[in-house]
């Protein structure tokens, strides 16, 4: 049996079905390659069967063993090779330099990513619509939540039961999870990574989701972690909004941060994502913990990259607000507005996600559920990423200044800027105008220059040599 | 048949560079990669298990051990590989080869098991010198794969070595992992790997952390987040050197080693003597030819009682103002460190107890019996000085 490097090997076996097997059984499996043992959690996935998952990261011969509280699943083993990666896997990202991104064979990652929540919880016609919608449009990140919110009241849940006040957190529904599981697998046959949302506070006690006790909190992480950390396109994200859960503290999202980064035999990468409130309550997580991979932000203003790059992790304002028309502060952006954030934040060496909220469309708001996009943005956005992903650059992912000046001059309308250049030989100007998405070369600049504008908004200059 | 014990060394020559795999017949495998010795190609291996192992070119035979094998993680503490706990005391000696001799002649007769040296040429006989007398070598390695991989090619096979990665400024996440990995995949022994002051200590391919700590209550918070054992390596130098690092007082680097043992760490002994009127006297732990100050005596009580420890004695909060080794019900060690308490109580089951207060500065240990009946406290009187400890041992 062959697996690509960075692909998926399954074990599957049978085990005791008595009793709770998700609390009861112990069992794992210890990859070998050479003498480097990687040992994973494997997990009950009903029905008398146990499976394990890993993603090997060495071509070559990998052994494996198996070790269980259950007899039937204890000492078997086995061998596979790992052959090349296949066309477009480039492996996890990772972070490169301090603020940066990279696939793990050092192609680009863009980092653009887009928000639909429960998407995964919609019927499969609109699941497949939401499919197509990514197929086309320019994001490479989605975040999504594993658990429901209050109101909703889906057929499954990652535990056992539907019902608000009946449902058992001490098992999980396995047909949930394989669902969930191959829409993950869905993604990345796209190129995108899934920014998975552990636990958010919009449960308000209905579920009782956000107020399960330590021990309760730590296995439903070890499972979601035991069935998902092979795909190489997740991403953890603790929470949402973890500062609106009043039943948690730091201490312990502390805790259950380190029991992620405990769990997963790859380090995929992992933040937890804040509240704002009424633009002014801004208090994010300590990015600066060892645990956190990358500042994963909600704010409103794009400029403060500036200073959360004092942090030496990547930046990304997964949420900046959303265009749309929805009744909410945030969901009420126009397109100009949103892209606008993205430009301030990218230049600054930042990453922003996109969300979209129209409410009075043929499908309810992107954010949401996913469907289709109707916004403007998406097509501004894409250009952006090219403009962004053809900045020469440092090994460590910076715009590399020596050779390339970005001056994104906003929502200004100046008739021309001053720019102190370097000196020796000149940059090559071009006008950029972030709205028409087009490039008008300009002239040649060195040193002090005077550069004339058309006194419009939302245009930046690039100048390269 | 060639044959070698469990856990020591067998050396092989082979042909040329390539990698040997070694396979026992219960399907296990080793991969041992050779190094150059002068024109040779030669793999050296230590085998783990006992019976046949076969690889490309012969079979060999491994015996039932004489030894108790490499260090191994266990949870936030270390075993033997025979299974049996392992008490670390370290000491840094980061020096010369001219002094190894006399260096080497100190540290067999010091109260340390584990001694922190650089990876240099001298290493591979210093690494054999201190296995003929059962000291553990902490070996660091620079960032560099091609030191790293000759390094773990050349000793893994010691069942004494453990790897420390050291940092340079510009080390970045990810060079950790591709050499931590690359330790991993080389070294068919699996010995502890640890990267010195790890901006992230979480990830699995490190075993263990190793710090830089100058307040010792901080181990048990690490203890905690982390979940795995916690390696003072520096906490600085008893000495008169020039720095705050080199010029602790003796009762102060003393008073951190017993500190961070009782809440669970194990915290590196340093020594930085100095002669001013002299620059050819070399302070220990930059390589000298052996301590000169006091610490390193006065750490013998120490050692008498982590010899002595039972086995699964952990950290216990029952007691808040001062950190407490147990087993409860059967076992307490209690450090007061600059404190002079007058008396201290325990809550104990009903039972005899043996009751040293040991006054780690002055090394002198008093022992005596008490009982204690009902479901009782017991109150032990104390010199009311500063650095005592008290080990309490359920006798009935």
């Amino acid at each position: 049996m062959s697996i690509e490097k960075w692909g998926l090997h399954e074990l599957t076996l049978t085990g005791p079905s008595e009793g709770n097997p998700f609390a009861d059984v112990e069992f794992q499996v210890s990859y070998q390659f050479r003498n480097r043992m990687v040992t994973v959690d494997g997990f009950y996935d009903g029905d008398g069967v146990y499976r394990a998952r890993f993603s090997p990261d060495r071509e070559g011969e990998w052994s494996y063993i198996t070790s269980s509280s259950a007899p039937e699943l204890d000492g078997q083993c086995g061998t596979f090779v790992c052959s090349p990666p296949g066309p477009g896997n480039h492996g996890p990202v990772d972070v490169l330099g301090k603020h940066h991104f990279s696939y793990t064979d050092g192609t680009r990652y863009d980092c653009v990513g887009t928000t639909c929540y429960h998407w995964t919880y919609e019927t499969k016609e609109l699941q497949e619509l939401t499919l197509e919608s990514l197929r086309s449009a320019p994001f490479d990140k989605v975040r999504m939540c594993l658990l429901p919110t209050d109101g909703m009241r889906p057929e499954r849940t990652p535990f056992a039961g539907n019902t608000p006040g009946s449902v058992d957190v001490e098992r999980y529904d396995p047909e949930f999870f394989r669902h969930f599981e191959s829409r993950v697998a869905d993604l990345l046959a796209l190129g995108i990574q899934a920014d998975l949302i552990l636990f958010h506070p919009y449960d308000r006690g209905v579920w009782g989701f956000d107020r399960m006790s330590p021990a309760q909190d730590a296995a439903y992480l070890r499972y979601v972690v035991a069935r998902l950390a092979a795909y190489r396109n997740v991403w953890w994200s603790l929470s949402n909004e973890y500062d609106f859960n009043h039943e948690k503290t730091i201490a312990d999202w502390d805790r259950l941060l380190q029991l992620v980064q405990r769990y997963d035999p790859y380090q995929r990468l992992r933040s937890i994502h804040n509240g704002t409130k009424m633009y002014e309550v801004f208090t994010p997580y300590d990015f600066g913990k060892p645990w956190i991979t990358h500042q994963s932000v909600q704010h409103w203003d794009g400029a403060e990259v500036a200073s959360w790059r004092d942090c030496p992790k990547p930046v990304v304002i997964d949420e900046i607000g959303y265009e749309g028309n929805a009744g909410r502060r945030w969901g009420n952006l126009t397109a100009d507005e949103m892209v606008h954030r993205f430009w301030q934040g990218m230049a600054l060496g930042g990453y922003v996600g996109h969300g979209e909220s129209f409410v009075d469309r043929e499908t309810r708001a992107w954010i949401s559920i996913g469907g289709r996009l109707y916004g403007d943005s998406p097509e501004r956005i894409d250009f952006l990423r090219a403009v962004f992903a053809g900045l020469p650059r440092q090994s460590d992912g910076e715009v590399d200044a020596d050779r390339c000046v970005l001056h994104y001059l906003g929502d200004r309308q100046p008739s021309a800027v001053e720019l102190d250049l370097p000196d020796g030989s000149p940059f090559h100007f071009d006008l950029i105008d972030t709205r028409a998405m087009t490039i008008t070369p300009l002239a040649e600049y060195s040193g002090p220059s005077h550069i004339p504008l058309p006194a419009t908004p939302y245009l930046a200059l690039r100048g390269t040599r | 048949m060639t044959s070698v014990a469990r856990w020591d060394v067998l050396e092989l020559p082979v042909p040329g560079p390539g990698g040997v795999l070694f396979r026992h017949t219960s399907g296990a495998t080793a991969y041992a990669e050779p190094f150059q010795s002068g024109d040779e190609w030669i793999v050296r291996y230590s085998p783990d298990l006992e019976g046949i192992w076969s690889y490309d070119g012969g079979n060999l035979e491994c015996t039932p051990a004489t030894s108790r094998g490499p260090v191994r993680r266990s949870g936030t503490t270390l075993r033997w590989a025979d299974g049996t706990t392992y008490h670390p005391l370290t000491t840094a000696w980061f020096g010369d080869p001219q002094q190894w001799a006399a260096a080497r002649a100190a540290l067999a007769a010091s109260p340390f098991n584990r001694v922190r040296i650089r990876m240099a040429e001298a290493t591979e006989q210093q690494v054999r010198d201190l296995l003929a007398v059962d000291i553990v070598a902490d070996v660091l390695l620079p960032m560099d794969e091609a030191v790293v991989r000759d390094a773990v090619n050349r000793l893994a096979a010691y069942r004494n070595v453990n790897w420390c990665l050291s940092p340079e400024p510009d080390t970045a996440a990810s060079d950790v992992r591709r050499l931590a990995e690359l330790i991993a995949e080389l070294d068919p022994s699996h010995h502890l790997i640890s990267m010195h002051e790890a901006t992230d200590p979480g990830p699995p391919w490190l075993t263990h952390l190793s710090v830089r700590l100058e307040n010792l209550r901080g181990v048990s918070v690490l203890r905690r987040d982390y979940a795995k054992p916690v390696f003072v390596d520096a906490c600085g130098h008893e000495g008169n050197g020039t720095t705050p690092d080199t010029s602790l007082r003796p009762e102060e680097m003393l008073t951190r080693i017993w500190e961070g043992t009782v809440r669970g760490a194990y915290v590196t002994h340093g020594e930085w003597y100095v002669d001013p009127s002299s620059a050819s006297v070399v302070p220990w732990s930059d390589g000298g030819s052996r301590p000169t100050g006091v610490v390193a005596q006065r750490l013998r009580l120490l050692r008498e009682v982590l010899d002595e420890l039972p086995d699964g004695v952990e950290p216990i909060d029952d007691y808040r103002d001062a950190p407490t080794l147990a087993v409860p019900g059967s076992y307490y060690l209690q450090y007061l460190g600059e404190h002079q308490f007058p008396d201290r109580t325990f809550s104990l089951p009903e039972g005899e107890y043996d009751v040293d207060v040991l006054d780690v500065w002055n090394h002198s240990a008093r022992r005596t019996r008490e009982s204690v009946t009902g479901a009782g406290t017991l109150t032990v009187r104390l010199p009311g000085t500063q650095y005592q400890a008290i080990q309490i041992r359920r006798t009935s």
